[in-house]
């Protein structure tokens, strides 16, 4: 499984046809060093539209609090996604997410 | 450290001259235990794997002698064939021709050489029952029984893979499993002419004996493409599309160094991408780690990607440098224009990618029978998966000890990471050569172990107001 680690940098919601959630990762806290994959800053999705919303919702849940307490995650998700956020290649669907308590980190 | 002696036996009655290779190295006949890779294990000598390099064209001995003498060592250059050399028994022979290669055909071996003088021909000139093609076979194989012991082992006849249109097809059954035969190949203008890997055929009645040979120069990646069934990693032609297609069950015996999908779950290497065994990633201004993601091309352009920038199995041919816009790409003229067979060399040839290393160190293992057990299958299909399946679950750690592919990621990200390859410098990173893995097409799969049971009576909206 893929995984890929970081602090919420931000969060976004919007509706492009489908309702989605974006979030995208920084490596430290309290910078802008965006975490990003294949030379790409990295985009994480949600498909709010999905009948699992129970689960959307949970992984919802941790990455707020995760960005409102500044604590890594570690999201894993799929390969690609043919959409984009901002440029062809930069899409990845979310399939989990796992948050630690400060001042932990994933290794 | 390899021995690369090249050492001269009595001449025989005929006139050829006999060499063993390198021979401290193999008369011992061990190897790294790979079930516990501190160790040696010795394998019995009907399990050695014979490599028997022939020469047309050498009107000379010394000329045969000094072609041996690189080709020993570009061989142990490369670390699978350096940490198993206890297993390639190298053998040699000698034989004056009355002149160079040519398109002529009258060398010793007959090999047909194209009008330039430069490359072994291609097409299918080493077929056929009559003249030059015949007298090549009968030659050939008459060269490789007259050594002593010479190892005939073959895959058995008339299986089947049962698979589509993959890279390695049912030609493998009825192959010579332990041997490989090298055919150096001197022309009035090379030393050793560019080349090919056959799959040459005994004369008849035995024509269903094969035997893959490595022709020409570029004398170690051609035994790679014959040996380790490798695929060339170089873009032949431009904007061309394969049809092949990855094998539905993973075989030992037909998986290849190049993936027809891009889908995460199928392609063979994934454990040593950046979402592999050893995780890594960037941020900001750090370069993206790219060694084992999906690069483009595999004898045709689209449709077909390897693990790696660089490899001994790539080459040049029209390779793109940095970008598949072709105008754009250093490989261009300064017009935009690009010229054929004009494309970036992309060959390591101090190297496999670790993709390609750990295909030819699978090949030697299930060659000597390294990874059979009493309990395996009678099938040989079958056993082809068994084996694959015990590489992955149990003995891909020793081999990831054994070469320390950990920290052969960590030398060459840091190598890839510095690399300015781009019409204004720009770093490998920003290539659109590579890619990650595509998603796999789902409906969406879940790998929690957790179940749950969804509230009827809770809407979107309920959901938001709990989340607040």
């Amino acid at each position: 499984m893929a995984r890929t680690k970081g602090y919420v940098g931000t969060i976004e919601v919007e509706t492009r046809g489908t309702a989605r959630i974006w979030f995208s990762l920084t490596e430290q806290v309290n910078d802008d060093n965006w975490v990003k994959i294949a030379g790409q800053r990295a985009w994480f999705t949600l498909n709010l539209e999905e009948s699992d919303r129970p689960l959307y919702m949970a992984e919802l849940s941790l990455i707020k609090d995760a960005m409102r307490d500044g604590l890594e995650i570690q999201v894993t998700h799929q390969g690609v996604e043919p959409f984009y956020k901002r440029s062809s290649g930069d899409t990845y669907t979310v399939t989990g997410v796992r948050v630690l308590r400060a001042p932990m980190r994933f290794s | 450290m390899a021995d690369t002696s090249v050492v001269a036996g009595p001449a025989r009655t005929d006139g050829s001259i006999p060499y063993e290779i390198g021979k401290v190295n193999w008369k011992d006949r061990t190897i790294p235990d790979i079930r516990n890779p501190s160790a040696q294990v010795q394998i019995e000598e009907n399990r050695l794997i014979d490599v028997v390099i022939l020469g047309d064209g050498f009107t000379c001995q010394e000329d045969f002698e000094s072609l041996l003498a690189g080709w020993i060592d570009s061989f142990y250059d490369l670390k699978v064939y350096d940490l198993f050399r206890g297993v390639f028994r190298i053998r040699a022979l000698y034989r004056e021709s009355p002149e160079y290669a040519s398109k002529d055909r009258n060398s010793y071996y007959r090999v047909k050489v194209d009008n330039d003088g430069i490359r072994v021909s291609g097409g299918s000139w080493w077929r056929g029952d009559t003249g030059a093609a015949l007298a090549f076979r009968e030659r050939l194989f008459a060269d490789v029984d007259s050594f002593p012991g010479i190892n005939l082992r073959r895959y058995p006849d008339g299986l089947s893979f049962d698979e589509g249109n993959t890279a390695i097809g049912d030609w493998v059954f009825g192959m010579y499993r332990n041997l490989v035969v090298c055919m150096l190949v001197k022309t009035e203008k090379r030393n050793n002419a560019s080349g090919w890997a056959l799959r040459v055929t005994r004369p008849s009645p035995d024509n269903d004996k094969m035997v893959r040979v490595a022709v020409g120069a570029n004398a170690i990646h051609e035994f790679s493409h014959a040996f380790g069934l490798l695929s060339d990693e170089y873009i032949k032609e431009r904007e061309t599309v394969s049809s092949r297609v990855n094998p539905r069950r993973e075989n030992i015996l037909n998986c290849s160094n190049l993936s027809f999908s891009s889908k995460y779950s199928e392609v063979p290497w994934l454990h040593l991408s950046p979402w592999g065994r050893i995780s890594r990633q960037a941020a900001g201004n750090e370069a993206s780690p790219v060694l084992g993601w999906l690069w483009v091309g595999g004898n045709r352009h689209r449709g077909v990607w390897h693990a790696e920038y660089r490899c001994l199995m790539n080459g040049r041919s029209n390779n793109f440098q940095f970008t598949q816009d072709a105008a754009s790409d250093p490989t261009a003229q300064p017009d935009g224009v690009y010229q054929n067979d004009k494309g970036a060399d992309l060959r390591d040839k101090s190297r496999f990618c670790l993709w390609c290393q750990e295909l030819v160190c699978m090949r030697i293992l299930e060659r000597t029978d390294q990874l059979q057990e009493p309990t395996d299958p009678a099938d040989f299909v079958e056993r082809g998966q068994i084996w694959y399946a015990r590489w992955k679950s149990e003995l891909r750690d020793n081999y990831w000890s054994l070469f320390g592919v950990s920290e052969q990621i960590r030398d060459y990200e840091a190598a890839y990471a510095g690399m300015r390859v781009g019409p204004a410098g720009e770093a490998l990173e920003m290539s659109d050569l590579y890619a990650p893995f595509d998603a796999d097409t789902h409906t969406h799969a879940h790998t929690h172990t957790h179940t749950h049971t969804h509230s009827p009576g809770l809407d979107a909206g309920m959901w938001l107001v709990l989340l607040a």
